[in-house]
């Protein structure tokens, strides 16, 4: 395991360090002046020259990136265009709304996709199965933001069940004041014993929730599905059944542990994707995380504060990756011995 | 549920075509047959000119003159739904000819040489790999300036990786196989050898691949343009039209469901569609 | 034990096994030879109604159930408890990410073993085998094949099988293992009057332990009889052919 770890880890940076490069790639080498991405498009020409000087946009490349990486690893991701602020500051503001938003919807994500998986492969080919397949791959067609949109207008605009936007009722701020821990809303609310806010933000939760869990719903269904279906193909279930136990027995105690591998390797892909979905549905329900930032930052065309969060989401989705493998080791005992 | 897929067999494409029998595979079909006749078709099927104003019609309901509605300028939205369909078909189909050209052709070249080669090249769409799809996208838009042309390129920058990989892995197991090693015991050039034998194998998965693909590209465009990095005005595009409208969406719900209920339509048909040919070309993966 | 009269095993239109006779009383053991694709594995499964998807018919009695008529639940109840499977990979046929001790705790409670009686049961299971107890806390990846063949052999005897369904119990494994395993087989058949039901190639191991074998060849049973009488003077040329190819 140790020596796994240390390969993984190294390859885990190698990684890293592409995605600073490409990132800088985009940044400073394919616009044609990247000093207009840094003073923005209404820059006078003074202006450019001051960013030109201040971001050593006249030194050589290689000189370019070095001051890049040094800048990156000090912890000066440069200053957001639009609200004035260092992006490392903006991004660790937005960051735990876009947390509690992807973590929930993960969560509902595999509490109903394993199961609706299970199911599918316990009756395949008959019709639960069907509707699985079906339903699965219409949440993994449907445009995020338009879904939004519409469980929006739905449910929170016609029937009136949710409220329209934002993380939670801005007035219980001054009634009942939140105690910052983790600066993740729900989780503070919770262990600080919150409840106005903590009920005020499971109500904000639930539509952006559904919505940013569509997709991974519906992979995470399909995947456990097919994986069970092949697990079902190995010898081992024939000794199962032959030892007396039922279909659904021999898949949910037997097949699932060992098909839960590639449905684990493939929640990492998932939570990047659902991060970067998340980017629109917080757009929509005005959620204050990174997407929100993100969207603004893109009307602004805030070049910095885009890098900022493009590099931020890769680093994190690497970090994921590799959090799945090391994990996989944990589930499935044949990984470790690999 | 991409990367999830392993190297496919080479067996050639028409051989297995009529093995899909899935019906789900066949809607997917028919409906992608349908949409592309309709978008293709629109200048002469659509009922209006593409971008006939009418100020006074803006916003109606959808009637037996306008079956979709018209959105704030008074522009026919059933129209206006057909001409996204050609943006939204040009566009996927530049992005995945772009990726998958540049993906190939790395991949077997990857595959074919093995040594360092391919590990540079490995290594390369492990970055690319690490940030999602959209995000990159988005990013890359932006610098270049929201346009069509910018949709395809910023798209297929983070798409061409998958096609490497698949590529490649395929690519390595044919260089070993008997008949390109008597190729090369021959003293055929490489060039001839990756020409004629690795690449027309290579090829099969990438294509299904692809029909897999082509929904997830058509939803990043919509999300692209969406965002605002994409299509501009007065391109009609299906992730715009919602953007304009969604303010009225309360009021007018017309104007942000029909171009939603297109995208959806279009990926969904391409997903069962490249579901349906995985299954018939993997023997390994599980069909119903 | 077991009693077959006729079965017909089909894939489609494909016949891949008739036997019109079979029978396994008390503390008997007979032979299924033949070579692979002679249609002996799927005659085995067929016993426990574990082929899948094939078209099953004739009439079929496994301590006193009728197979191919009975209800699925009242098929769960002999299998395992009554008449117990081992197959010829033994690591494959146990799930991988499930430790020993697990699988045979859960099969135990299924079959009604009560709870203060399992370890006990268990222990005793695991003594007759040979196998040591800490065995029960590993994954199927961390012991032997031999291991987990007598691991295989422990859970019919823990569950209190009457009859194991052997499937080729020793091809995977090592000369010197494949003798414990046999061992083992030919003590339980001694002491607790165990029926076996061996599916095999290997006519020297059917020759020291079988009192009866059927040879098949192409789905059909070719030649029946006492083991001593078959393989001293096989009567039908495939028979001998199988009995020359030995070294």
């Amino acid at each position: 395991m140790p020596r796994y770890l240390t390969r993984r880890l190294g390859q885990a940076f190698l990684v890293v360090a592409g995605v600073v490069a490409l990132t800088f790639v985009i940044m400073r080498v394919v616009p044609g002046d990247p000093a207009v991405a840094f003073a923005g498009p209404k820059a006078t020409p003074e202006q450019l020259a001051a960013a030109r000087e201040r971001f050593g946009l006249d030194d050589p490349l290689p000189v370019q990136l070095w001051n890049y990486v040094r800048d990156l690893v000090t912890g000066d991701w440069g200053t957001s265009l639009r609200t004035r602020q260092p992006v490392l500051d903006d991004l660790f503001q937005a960051f735990p709304a876009s947390l509690e938003l992807v973590g929930a919807a993960l969560l509902l994500a595999i509490v109903v996709g394993v199961p609706v998986g299970v199911l599918a492969a316990r009756y395949k080919a008959k019709f639960p199965d069907l509707g699985v397949r079906v339903t699965s791959m219409l949440v993994v067609s449907v445009p995020v933001f338009w879904l939004a949109l519409t469980l929006q207008t739905v449910f929170a605009g016609h029937l009136d069940w949710f409220p329209v936007a934002g993380e939670y009722d801005r007035v219980l701020d001054t009634t009942s004041p939140l105690t910052l821990w983790t600066n993740i809303t729900i989780v503070d609310a919770l262990i600080t014993g919150n409840w106005p806010i903590f009920t005020s933000t499971l109500e904000h939760l639930v539509l952006p929730t559904l919505v940013v869990a569509a997709y991974p719903m519906g992979v995470i269904a399909q995947m456990t599905r097919a994986a069970l279906i092949e697990e079902a193909g190995q010898d081992h279930t024939r000794l199962e059944r032959a030892l007396g136990f039922t279909e659904t027995s021999i898949l949910t105690r037997f097949s699932l542990r060992p098909a839960l591998g590639p449905v684990l390797s493939l929640i990492a892909l998932v939570f990047a994707y659902a991060i970067v979905n998340g980017f629109l549905v917080e757009a929509v329900f005005n959620w204050p995380g990174l997407g929100r930032y993100a969207v603004q930052s893109i009307s602004h065309a805030d070049t910095p504060a885009i890098a900022g969060v493009t590099l931020l989401v890769a680093v994190m989705y690497v970090v994921a990756n590799l959090v799945v493998d090391v994990l996989q080791g944990v589930v499935d005992p044949r990984a470790r011995a690999r | 549920m991409r990367g999830a897929l392993g190297p496919a067999v080479d067996v050639p494409l028409r051989r297995t075509l009529p093995r899909i029998t899935d019906r789900l595979a066949l809607l997917g079909a028919v409906l992608i047959v349908l949409i592309t006749l309709a978008a293709v078709l629109a200048p002469w099927l659509a009922p209006y000119p593409a971008d006939r104003l009418d100020p006074v019609l803006g916003l109606s309901p959808p009637s037996a003159e306008h079956w979709f509605g018209t959105d704030s300028l008074g522009r026919d939205l059933l129209t206006r739904v057909m001409h996204g369909g050609r943006t939204s078909l040009i566009i996927a189909v530049a992005t995945l000819a772009l990726s998958a050209g540049v993906g190939v052709t790395l991949g077997v070249v990857a595959g074919y040489a093995g040594g360092w080669i391919r590990d540079v090249i490995m290594r390369i769409t492990d970055v690319f790999l690490a940030f999602p799809a959209l995000l990159l996208s988005v990013a890359l838009a932006v610098v270049l300036g929201p346009s069509v042309t910018t949709v395809i390129v910023a798209i297929a920058v983070t798409w061409w990786p998958w096609y490497a990989r698949l590529a490649a892995s395929t690519a390595a197991s044919i260089a070993t196989r008997g008949y390109v090693d008597a190729a090369r015991c021959l003293g055929v050039p490489a060039p001839l050898i990756i020409l004629r034998h690795v690449l027309p194998n290579a090829l099969t998965p990438v294509l299904v691949q692809i029909s897999l693909d082509a929904g997830g590209v058509i939803l990043i465009a919509a999300a692209l343009s969406y965002l605002g990095v994409g299509a501009q005005e007065p391109t009609a595009e299906w992730g715009l039209m919602v953007v304009q409208s969604q303010t009225l969406f309360t009021t007018n719900w017309w104007a942000v469901t029909f171009p939603g209920l297109a995208i959806l339509v279009t990926a969904f048909a391409f997903n069962v569609l490249g579901e349906g040919l995985r299954g018939a070309l993997d023997p390994r993966s599980v069909r119903t | 034990m077991i009693e077959v009269r006729d079965l017909q095993v089909r894939y489609g239109e494909r016949t891949v096994a008739r036997v019109p006779e079979l029978d396994v009383r008390e503390g008997e053991c007979v032979a299924i030879v033949g070579e692979s694709g002679s249609g002996k594995s799927t005659t085995l499964l067929s016993l426990l109604g574990l082929t899948e998807g094939a078209h099953v018919s004739g009439h079929v009695r496994v301590c006193g159930v009728d197979v191919l008529q009975a209800a699925p639940r009242r098929l769960r109840e002999i299998r395992g408890a009554r008449v117990a499977l081992v197959m010829q990979s033994p690591q494959a046929a146990l799930s991988p990410a499930t430790r020993l001790g697990t699988l045979m705790r859960r099969a135990l409670k299924l079959h009604g073993v009560g709870g203060g009686r399992i370890e006990q049961v268990m222990r005793d299971a695991m003594e007759t085998v040979m196998l040591e107890h800490r065995i029960l806390r590993r994954y199927p990846h961390e012991i032997s094949g031999g291991q987990a063949q007598r691991f295989a052999i422990a859970l019919a005897i823990a569950l209190g099988a009457e009859v194991i369904l052997a499937d080729e119990p020793t091809s995977a494994l090592d000369v010197t293992v494949q003798a414990e395993v046999v061992g083992v087989l030919r003590r339980l058949r001694e002491e607790r009057g165990l029926a076996l039901l061996l599916v095999s190639h290997d006519l020297a191991l059917v020759s020291t332990i079988a009192d009866r074998v059927l040879v098949m060849k192409d789905g059909e049973v070719v030649e029946a009889g006492e083991a001593a009488v078959v393989l001293a003077e096989p009567s039908h040329p495939y028979t001998r052919e199988l009995l020359e190819a030995l070294p």
